[in-house]
């Protein structure tokens, strides 16, 4: 029975304010794996996300999200807001040049017009006071086709390379 | 270095059936992974459980232990520490718009007979009361024998859709 994980495409940006991935998604996937092998900021902060319908990016209040971030130098901590217009909190990194990133993440479900889109990722990255992981799970609470993604941070720039491939 | 996913058994529900199984775990792969999307239930307010196989059948006996730390968007997060339970609960659906359970597994020594089976979680979901949740963290059938797969079912009825996909990951 043949199965694997299948290369979609690939998405680059350098100093760049946000990273658009589009036409990603079809319905020859149910559930898709997205990689983030390359990522470097302009300062210290959040990697956020925002999905991408047929009206554009959809910033409007129809993303909830849980995250639990852990640090090496201090206690864990949860993040966690319904109704946002963003996933806030994806990863952090610093600005330091060994500063590196890392992010793996399952899309569930972005075709399918009658069921919202999940997320879960998982993410590590370094800054001043140390390592720093997030374990996240998001949810994008409208039934219907998402043809993409958009990545960007708090503020800022940053370099950023995305992989998406389809889990089959 | 080549290195993919190898589907090895699928099951689509698109209507009512009582529970699902995967099997063909065996020595052909270290690790499996499986695949669970869009679990939906025909009754409100029920627990997605998930039992490992032997010889296809699953194990009933009260042998799993599970530690998950339960996120949730909408209070604190919560730890689920359990021993000796018959099943590994994987948290909670309803019926209404948008509830329903997806998740990443991956599976470790089900093809061993001198250890115990383990699995790995990170599942998202929305619950009966349309909270956004997820459970992370690792389960273990604590009997040292082959275990050939995984069994899903509902703590009260049937399960409604879903697709459940069992992979091998290749070296």
């Amino acid at each position: 029975m043949p199965g694997s994980l299948e290369f979609i495409k690939s998405a680059t940006g350098s100093s760049v304010s946000s990273l658009q991935i589009t036409d990603c998604f079809s319905d020859t996937y149910d559930v898709y794996f997205v990689s983030i092998t390359k990522l470097d900021r302009s300062t210290a902060q959040y990697l956020r996300l925002k999905v991408i319908d047929s009206g554009g990016v959809d910033s409007t209040a129809n993303y909830d999200l849980a995250a639990l971030e852990m640090e090496s130098s201090t206690s864990f901590a949860e993040l966690k807001n319904t109704n946002q217009d963003q996933f806030t909190s994806l990863q952090y990194q610093g600005t330091g040049a060994d500063d590196g990133a890392g992010l793996s993440m399952y899309v569930f479900n972005p075709f399918d017009s009658s069921s919202f889109t999940f997320f879960q990722s998982q993410s590590v990255g370094y800054y001043s006071s140390g390592l720093i992981g997030h374990k996240m799970i998001g949810v994008h609470t409208v039934a219907e086709q998402i043809l993409g993604l958009e990545f960007f941070p708090t503020s800022g720039t940053f370099d950023l390379t995305v992989n998406v491939f389809g889990v089959k | 270095m080549a290195g993919s996913l190898v589907k090895i058994d699928e099951e689509i529900v698109t209507s009512a059936v009582p529970s699902v199984t995967l099997t063909g775990i065996d020595s052909t792969y270290d690790v499996y992974m499986v695949k669970v999307n869009q679990m939906e239930s025909v009754n409100d307010n029920v627990n997605p459980f998930l039992r490992f196989t032997v010889s296809g059948t699953g194990d009933s006996s009260a042998d799993y232990d599970y530690a998950f730390k339960n996120l949730r968007a909408d209070s604190s997060f919560g730890n689920e520490a359990v021993t000796n339970d018959n099943e590994i609960n994987l948290d909670n659906i309803g019926t209404n718009t948008g509830e329903q359970f997806n998740c990443i597994m991956y599976l470790f020594n089900f093809n061993n007979a001198s250890e115990f089976s383990f699995i790995t979680l990170e599942a998202v979901n929305i619950n009966q009361g349309g909270v956004l949740k997820g459970r992370q963290g690792g389960g273990v059938l604590t009997d040292a024998q082959v275990t050939d797969g995984v069994q899903f079912f509902m703590s009260s009825g049937n399960i409604d859709n879903g697709t459940f996909t069992l992979y091998g990951l290749t070296k």
